[in-house]
């Protein structure tokens, strides 16, 4: 009996290849798109493990695409989170304040004092406590989006099992004469 | 196609995904008319598509209260994919398009997507909003077609069938 083949591998591969490229500055704009990085992640995580899954003569099914894209996902998450962080840190990006302006933009009623406070507590972490957040909500979004897109690569990939061979008796000889 | 062996419990998974598909998608549409009645949930909405739209006014479709919570690119893919999970659930049978539909419906957004970063030719919201309904609307399907299978393998009988199978591999 074949054994199945590992989840790791496809989640790893796509997890670090579509992690780097969300964490590099203009690449990541793709995820203004409903998260097109992250679904992609999911999904080509899927269509790996769909490959994968052929070779070894094992189904592949919508949950197995599901739990793929959370790992690859999940593995996006810790990557983007980090070297995001670091990469926006180096280069003076993802200020405090640009998330402030942000959420004043967005109409949101906020007591000032509070975001005073905020902001007063985040500038004395220093760019740790920025690289923690964007760690979480990368978690929380590659948890979520990358499901999704495991979930559509399950669909789009599906690999039907392998019907039972079963040894079949020669057919008899023709009739002599 | 895939026929649901417990269409009770897979109508009712289809129909939840896509009640919350539709709250998600009819607070594009709340956020700025909340917004316009001096409602302060109206900006606290309008941040929660913060993570996954850019938000930029000019690229949003306005209805007459303000532009919506989400670009029209979006606002499409959210709409295209509701529509199909309710199509989904209404019938309760899946119906899952040749992947090669995917690539073609993918590649005006895809290439309308590229030809904004490089600052070639825009299309209008409306246009952008139409060339990615097809998308959502394919997404939906498919997403549709794996609930009812995951529903599909979980009912007791196709769960025994299922390890049967997988034993033979």
């Amino acid at each position: 009996m074949n054994q199945a083949p590992s989840m790791l591998k496809p989640a790893l591969i796509s997890g670090v290849a579509f992690g780097v490229a969300g964490s590099i500055p203009v690449v990541n704009w793709i995820n203004c798109a409903c998260c097109a990085l992250i679904i992609g992640c999911g999904f080509f995580a899927a269509f790996l493990y769909s490959k994968d899954s052929r070779a070894a003569g094992f189904a592949f099914r919508p949950g197995n695409g599901a739990t793929v894209g959370l790992v690859a996902g999940l593995l996006y998450g810790v990557i983007s989170g980090i070297l995001g962080g670091i990469i926006s840190s180096a280069l003076g990006m993802g200020d405090w304040q640009e998330v402030i302006d942000q959420i004043q933009m967005s109409g949101a009623d906020i007591d000032p004092e509070v975001l005073e406070g905020i902001s007063h507590f985040m500038e004395s972490s220093g760019g740790l406590m920025m690289i923690l957040i964007g760690l979480f909500f990368a978690l929380v979004l590659g948890a979520i989006f990358g499901t999704l897109g495991g979930l559509i690569g399950g669909s789009v990939f599906k690999v039907e099992p392998q019907a039972p061979v079963h040894e079949q008796a020669p057919p008899p000889p023709p009739p002599v004469g | 196609m895939t026929k649901p062996s417990n269409p009770g419990t897979s109508r009712l998974v289809l129909g939840l995904v896509t009640g919350l598909a539709g709250l998600w998608t009819a607070g594009v549409i709340l956020a700025p008319w909340l917004a316009a009645h001096d409602s302060v949930l109206g900006g606290w909405l309008r941040l929660l598509y913060r993570p996954g739209c850019h938000q930029i006014s000019n690229r949003c479709l306005d209805l007459g209260f303000g532009p919506m919570a989400v670009c029209a690119r979006c606002a499409g893919l959210y709409l295209g994919g509701t529509l199909a999970l309710l199509w989904t659930t209404v019938r309760n049978h899946s119906y899952r398009p040749h992947p090669v539909w995917l690539a073609v419906v993918a590649t005006p957004t895809i290439l309308d997507f590229a030809a904004g970063q490089v600052a070639l030719t825009n299309l209008g919201n409306w246009a952008r909003f139409a060339v990615a309904l097809p998308l959502g609307l394919l997404a939906g399907l498919y997403l549709g077609d794996a609930l009812i299978e995951i529903v599909r393998l979980n009912s007791a009988k196709e769960k025994q069938e299922y390890r049967g199978e997988d034993s033979v591999g």
